[in-house]
């Protein structure tokens, strides 16, 4: 498969789950906690691809969330490019494929990714941090992790799941 | 099964990894405004697909919406025509059987113009058509847009000269659409100017003017109006002014037809008012 139509598998997937994130993914959350749809397209990339794509995609997701927060501009992508190394490089070092193994990472992957943007919102914007972490960035996390098993399963479904790289 | 260890690889994705979040560091440690600006850039740039096509898709709602309303409009509209359709023939057949109407329908003969000719006296075509026409002196020629000339001279049963409106004596008597008032169109100084319209009365730019069928003559200037059907679109009211004249306006008028570029024209025969005629559909009668 050239690099071409990767990336455009990635885009489309991308795409929509922007959509499903625009529309559907507000009407999910148990309890004021949802998952993150763009941390599950980045769990897919990143576990499909790699640190090196895992690290851009999470940069470039982060940096779209940021958009919607100019004040905290920066924080999303970091937060996002170290989700996506770390879960690149639990694809190279362990075998993925085991569901339990797969929801751990994604979940503690999320759960990093919702910690520092938490952490960094407190130091920059200040407001609570153990209220939220307990009732929404922890259930998001594991939620997030939840649902990208089974996409995970579709992506290998579909042989959209790339070892390439 | 795991992805292959390459140390390229992790080097690779350890510099990737810093380079993101240093720039990441960089857009955090930038003042606020200088944040927003940046950010507004960045959504511009990376969200114009999306209100791109959100714009699209708001805009084909809304021809959708518009075209509904036009169709309703359409239907409407039909509606109407058929009932004035109805109204006209009751008319007519009403003003048949009083005697009112006495001359046929007006018909529409389509002819292509095949010769110019300028002359101090008048700029003349030469038309010819398909059909043997039946040639009057002073039969009204149009375009599609409106009055165009009057025949001079037949020349054959299928050929004539017809006299532009630009031609130094043509006069035509018009009648204002919204007003009914009657003036006579001259041609003179190189503008069409509608003249023997009184300082008092009603005319405004945009007026639209169509024959009448009273027929005028000016014996000072040796002009006389032909008796034309009435109702062909002559042109529009560009300027209206007082005149030095204690008596008349001085009105300017847009020509509806070009004298440069006819393209087909067509030779009124009948003399049945313009607006009174009702064609069959294809017959190429008036409007």
């Amino acid at each position: 498969m050239t690099l071409q139509q990767r990336l455009a598998r990635w885009l489309v997937l991308g795409g929509l789950g922007l959509a499903w994130h625009a529309l559907a993914a507000p009407r999910l959350g148990l309890g004021g906690a949802g998952p993150d749809p763009l941390l599950v397209i980045l769990g897919a990339v990143a576990l499909g691809e790699g640190p090196v794509v895992g690290s851009l995609a999470g940069f470039a997701l982060g940096l779209l969330a940021d958009l919607s927060q100019p004040v905290t501009l920066g924080l999303h992508a970091a937060a996002g490019a170290l989700a996506g190394h770390l879960l690149g490089r639990f694809a190279l070092d362990m075998a993925p494929g085991v569901p339990l193994v797969e929801w751990s990472a994604g979940a503690a992957a999320a759960a990093g990714y919702g910690v520092l943007v938490l952490v960094g919102r407190v130091l920059l914007a200040g407001g609570a941090f153990w209220r939220p972490l307990l009732t929404a960035v922890l259930p998001s996390a594991a939620l997030t992790g939840l649902l990208l098993l089974p996409v995970l399963r579709l992506l290998e479904r579909w042989r959209l799941g790339g070892s390439e790289w | 099964m795991p992805l292959p260890a390459d140390p390229d690889l992790r080097r690779r994705s350890r510099l990737v990894l810093v380079l993101c979040l240093l720039v990441s560091l960089i857009l955090l440690a930038l003042p606020t405004a200088t944040k927003i600006a940046v950010a507004d850039g960045l959504a511009s740039v990376l969200l114009a697909p999306y209100t791109g096509t959100v714009d699209f898709l708001d805009a084909v709602a809304a021809a959708h919406r518009r075209n509904l309303a036009l169709q309703s409009e359409v239907a409407a509209l039909r509606l109407d025509a058929a009932a004035c359709e109805r109204l006209r023939r009751q008319r007519d057949e009403l003003a048949a059987a009083l005697g009112l109407v006495t001359a046929a329908p007006a018909r529409l003969v389509p002819c292509e113009v095949q010769e110019r000719r300028l002359s101090p006296e008048a700029t003349l075509v030469r038309i010819t058509s398909p059909e043997p026409v039946a040639w009057e002196r002073f039969q009204p020629v149009v375009t599609a847009a409106g009055l165009f000339g009057r025949v001079r001279q037949a020349t054959s049963p299928a050929a004539a000269w017809v006299e532009l409106l630009t031609s130094p004596g043509s006069a035509v008597s018009c009648e204002i659409v919204r007003t009914g008032l009657t003036g006579i169109l001259e041609y003179r100084d190189r503008r069409f100017r509608l003249t023997m319209v009184g300082r008092d009365e009603d005319v405004r730019p945009g007026d639209r003017l169509v024959t009448s069928r009273i027929v005028a003559s000016l014996p000072g200037l040796g002009l006389a109006t032909p008796r034309w059907p009435a109702g062909i679109p002559v042109g529009t009211v560009v300027s209206v002014r007082e005149s030095e004249d204690p008596l008349f306006l001085e009105i300017t008028v847009e020509p509806a037809a070009s004298f440069t570029r006819p393209g087909l024209v067509f030779v009124v025969t009948g003399a049945g008012d313009w607006y009174e005629v009702a064609p069959a559909a294809g017959e190429g009668g008036a409007p």
